[in-house]
């Protein structure tokens, strides 16, 4: 059986590892999803288990574009201009991101992100289901996970805790749901 | 007669909490075999840091994702265990964390009431209310309540109001330990015919294969939190190492006194004598009752203190706290079992009360006789026939069950 975690929210960190471990241990294959590796460093999953995060934001043209328009290029602009002036050249730039640049980049920037391409994320962890997939079965595992959950899942069934998969109630038992 | 069951809970071990209601799987493995069919619906909490938007997005998101869900897991005794997410914002009151589990709890069951006659919540609020707002016209309501912060519940109005609701729906509301009697007594008077006593159920199936002989392995299993008296433990263990330094202790569970617990071993000089093995699944902590010596409880209230039964069940002395329901799990059997304590603000009656434990064991104890009580007390078998009695017995108006 293949199964994929969805641990985007990282809040329920000893169930995702504990189920994955079961997983790999019944002979299946667990592949988990996380939003960041940082969010897991302390954390150790058994052998077996991928661990898979999807690309981040910076890769999407738009934003590497904004970034190089309204910090790299100031940055180094302010820089330079700060030694010439013998002035503190990262006191410079930090107020200049501090002021303008991240005021910017949340006021303008993000909105115009959203409105364009409302589907970014969406469409980036689609993608790392499709390159990594089929599943037979999806397990959520925290809050953020379920939306996207929603979104991704197609014929794959979805649990909210692995026993549902590993050991499913006796077919002769009336599903009371 | 049908004698399909419902349970509702909030709490039933998981793979995130693998100790949380433990009493709880007990309560449904020991009855399962009095009901033609159970299904535990478990109202499991999933916290986050959450803004408005992102919550409600999640909320819709979870009701039409159970569309997709499989079907629900097996559990002890044949029972399906249906795993409900309950997504709640940090800091929500008990009220709020009710309503949400009713909701959660209505989104999967499609909006259709639960399907049995017979509904057993645990804990009064948090899964009396989902269980009252999902179940039919014609179900009985039963409430087991054993929280021990239920004095926080009430403190609340809304979580007043919801008890109160839920104490004038259903046919009889169990209580685990005189404290919480006590306590529901005094806030609702008038519903005092409904409360009936009842214990956790305990498996004494499975005892050590070898009786203990010394009183060398300590073994304490609980939250490390302030209320577990896990600072006492370490300051009492660290004396008595020094008496006897093949003297251990392992420790099993987590908690926010998990550092401090590293830090203080080492500077007491006992951090070789200590094992903490972090949270263990409920089988592993009962086996390594078996392996140990002596179990050390310096809890300063419990409401029941199921460790302690288990531990006893497993063949293995203990030296505990009079902190409320040891009292009276143990009442008439305290020198059988081990050692009784007063809850203090210092180690000296731990140590005291190990040391007077050590000079009369094993001779002065009846491990034998203490199991033979308790199992009659709390064993499966005396759990099922009183849950059987009040779920099948002739309703309180008198219609014919």
């Amino acid at each position: 059986m293949r199964v994929f975690f969805l641990a985007l929210g990282a809040n329920r960190r000893r169930a995702v590892i504990e189920e994955s471990r079961r997983v790999v241990e019944s002979g299946g294959q667990a592949v988990v999803l996380v939003k960041s590796r940082s969010s897991w460093s302390g954390e150790t999953f058994a052998p077996g288990v991928r661990v898979l995060s999807p690309p981040s934001p910076e890769a999407h043209w738009p934003l590497r574009a904004e970034q190089a328009a309204l910090f790299r290029g100031p940055r180094f602009l302010l820089t330079r201009a700060a030694r010439t002036m013998k002035r503190n050249p990262k006191r410079w730039a930090k107020a200049y991101e501090e002021r303008v640049a991240k005021r910017v980049h949340r006021g303008l920037f993000l909105p115009a992100y959203r409105k364009a391409w409302p589907d970014q994320q969406q469409r980036a962890l689609a993608a790392v289901v499709r390159a990594n997939g089929p599943y037979d079965a999806f397990v959520v595992t925290d809050p953020a996970s379920v939306p996207v959950a929603l979104e991704l899942v197609d014929s794959e069934r979805v649990a909210f805790r692995i026993d549902q998969l590993l050991t499913p109630a006796n077919s002769d038992h009336r599903v009371k749901r | 007669m049908a004698r399909d069951v419902a349970v509702v809970t909030p709490w039933y071990p998981s793979g995130e909490l693998p100790f949380r209601g433990a009493f709880v799987r007990a309560m449904v493995e020991a009855t399962t075999p009095v009901a033609e069919e159970m299904t535990v619906y478990h109202c499991d909490s999933w916290v986050a840091r959450l803004s408005a938007a992102e919550d409600a997005a999640i909320q819709k998101a979870a009701r039409e994702l159970w569309a997709h869900t499989a079907d629900p897991a097996e559990t002890v005794g044949g029972a399906a265990l249906v795993t409900v997410p309950v997504v709640m914002p940090r800091a929500s009151s008990f009220a709020e964390q009710a309503r949400r589990a009713a909701d959660a709890l209505g989104g999967a069951l499609g909006g259709k009431p639960i399907d049995a006659e017979v509904v057993h919540a645990h804990v009064g609020l948090l899964g009396g209310l989902p269980a009252l707002r999902n179940m039919r016209p014609d179900a009985r309501l039963f409430v087991t309540e054993h929280a021990t912060f239920l004095d926080r519940m009430l403190a609340e109005p809304d979580g007043k109001a919801g008890y109160a609701e839920v104490l004038a729906a259903c046919e009889a509301f169990f209580v685990v330990g005189d404290e919480l009697h006590r306590q529901f007594v005094e806030a609702f008077p008038e519903h005092e015919s409904k409360l009936r006593s009842i214990a956790n159920p305990i498996d004494f199936e499975v005892s050590r294969p070898e009786p203990v002989t010394e009183l060398r392995r300590w073994l304490f299993v609980g939250g490390l939190i302030e209320r577990k008296g896990v600072r006492w433990l370490l300051e009492a263990f660290a004396v008595c190492h020094a008496d006897d330094p093949s003297l251990t202790l392992t420790v099993v569970g987590t908690g926010e006194l998990e550092g401090w617990l590293r830090e203080r071993a080492a500077e007491l000089g006992v951090a070789d004598a200590i094992t903490l093995t972090g949270a263990l699944a409920p089988d592993q902590a009962l086996e390594l009752m078996r392996e140990h010596d002596l179990l050390v409880h310096p809890s300063r209230y419990e409401t029941f203190g199921v460790v302690i039964i288990e531990a006893l069940a497993a063949g293995l002395p203990v030296l505990i706290t009079r902190s409320g329901g040891p009292e009276q799990t143990l009442a008439g059997i305290e020198a059988d079992a081990g050692e009784f304590v007063d809850v203090e603000d210092a180690p000296d009656a731990l140590i005291a009360g190990f040391r007077r434990l050590r000079s009369r064991f094993p001779s002065g104890l009846d491990q034998v006789r203490a199991r033979r009580v308790l199992a009659e007390r709390y064993g499966y078998d005396a759990v099922a026939r009183s849950h059987q009695e009040a779920w099948f017995a002739p309703s309180r108006s008198g219609q014919a069950w």
